[in-house]
């Protein structure tokens, strides 16, 4: 992996932890409106800290950018610990086969990378 | 404030905490070269930047042999490394697999075109049976780097930062028995095939690779501290290594590949080693004598030769696994060699090359 990828993947990490931040504390239009997509969303930022761990080089990138990943990340899992009750499980019914498709595929993926970092140590 | 504000905050303060610790005890390792901790001031100063700008990240370690300097002709230096730290040395073990040949050849145990089928019967009638001891030391028998079923497997142990390679004897003799030649006489470079004709060579010794290497090659040479473990499990505390960007990988050992990449040595042994194949006293040394038919100079029992116009010929070889990397290089005519070692997979080509070719200042 080159130095611009893992920098690629370094803000991208940071870029989703901030987004995940401003979906659990945001305005109404951004916010998380369920629990399955709170679930949905907090795993899939695990699974891309776990791939950014694992399967970055962070010689050639700067651990700040962790660092403010994880603290957002952290503000953000604040947010949905205190939002969480007061959410729906599911936010409609409209196209809910799709947006289960969505998840599954979504679960493939994170369980895929989370094996695989899992077999790397 | 009731309880039933109160406790969503305390368990989002503690998640967060959570979130926090984890995230700050798992820090990414982010290695840079060491500073010069061992070995001679000048020659560290003389490398130092050629081997940060190559992509050297934590450990390296590199000798230096004049032989016009008679005994103190042998220069070490290590960043992070002395003379005894152990690195894997990847694919320079097959020149010693080379050597080994050379050494069975004047000994009358093996003829360099006898067939690899007449000493490995298991392949006899086979593809890979039918091709010379010869054409595997200089990648030109048409067997294909590795074998073709451990293509995907391969691809997601390096993805893994895994050993790739932990076939049995048994299971390499397998798969070599399944494999079609590619583009027989002409150069590829084969782990599959140099790993075969170590076990050849081992075979009609009457004895292992491991300890065909350890009687003939590394007992006489004195590499004490220089050694192949076949299983990763056997492995005590080994020095970590690095990919290019700074992902830790696991150890490679490499199993029945061996006699490929498997030997894992110190710079302290591998000093002593160019030294050796400078002044001809090392086993087998006249295996680098170019007398083959071959591309890219692999025209030598597994040492590549390169002729240059405006520079010396050079010996060499190279060697990578997943976190390391290693090259020697010698000026046989002129009597010089170097060899650098180093916890990334990262080559340092001009460090040794460098050296070999314009020394450094003392």
């Amino acid at each position: 992996m080159t130095a611009t990828t893992s920098l690629t993947v370094a803000l991208a990490l940071v870029a989703f932890a901030a987004l995940y931040a401003a979906r659990a504390w945001g305005p109404e239009r951004l916010r998380l409106k369920d629990r399955t997509g709170a679930v949905a969303e907090s795993v899939g930022l695990l699974t891309l800290f776990v791939l950014s761990r694992t399967f970055v080089g962070w010689a050639g990138v700067s651990v700040l950018l962790w660092v403010a990943a994880v603290a957002l990340a952290a503000v953000g899992a604040a947010g949905v610990v205190l939002r969480f009750a007061a959410m729906p499980a599911w936010r409609t019914r409209r196209r809910r086969w799709l947006r289960g498709a969505r998840l599954v595929v979504a679960a493939l993926v994170c369980g895929t990378v989370l094996a695989l970092a899992a077999s790397s140590y | 404030m009731t309880r039933n504000t109160t406790l969503p905050r305390v368990v989002a303060a503690v998640t967060a905490a959570v979130v926090l610790t984890v995230g700050l005890t798992t820090l990414p390792p982010s290695p840079h070269l060491q500073p010069h901790t061992s070995g001679d001031a000048a020659l560290a100063r003389a490398v130092e930047r050629t081997a940060r700008d190559q992509g050297a990240l934590d450990r390296v370690a590199l000798a230096y042999v004049d032989l016009e300097d008679g005994p103190d002709g042998t220069v070490t230096t290590g960043f992070g490394a002395d003379d005894d730290t152990e690195f894997e040395i990847g694919s320079l073990t097959k020149t010693f697999t080379g050597n080994l040949l050379q050494v069975a050849v004047e000994r009358g145990e093996v003829t360099p075109d006898q067939t690899l089928g007449s000493v490995l019967t298991e392949l006899a009638g086979t593809p890979a049976g039918g091709v010379t001891l010869e054409t595997l030391s200089n990648h030109t028998s048409g067997l294909p780097g590795a074998p073709v079923e451990m293509l995907p497997s391969l691809y997601v142990a390096v993805t893994t930062n895994r050993d790739p390679y932990e076939a049995s004897l048994d299971e390499l003799l397998a798969m070599a028995g399944r494999q079609e030649l590619v583009s027989p006489g002409r150069y590829v470079y084969s782990n599959l095939g140099m790993s075969l004709l170590g076990h050849a060579l081992a075979r009609v010794a009457g004895t292992t690779y491991v300890d065909l290497l350890q009687d003939r090659m590394l007992d006489p040479l004195g590499m004490t501290s220089t050694r192949v473990v076949l299983e990763d499990a056997d492995l005590d505390d080994p020095t970590t290594g690095w990919s290019a960007s700074g992902i830790a990988q696991q150890p490679w050992s490499l199993a029945a590949f061996a006699p490929a990449g498997g030997i894992r040595s110190t710079v302290g042994d591998m000093a002593r080693y160019v030294r050796a194949l400078l002044d001809g006293t090392a086993p087998g040394a006249a295996a680098m004598d170019p007398h083959l038919e071959g591309e890219l100079g692999a025209v030598a029992y597994a040492w590549l030769v390169l002729e240059q116009d405006d520079a010396p010929t050079l010996t060499l070889h190279n060697g990578q696994t997943g976190g390391f990397a290693s090259y020697l290089a010698l000026d046989r005519a002129g009597g010089r060699g170097a060899v650098v070692l180093s916890n990334t997979a990262s080559q340092l080509p001009d460090v040794a090359v460098g050296l070999v070719e314009n020394g450094y200042d003392r």
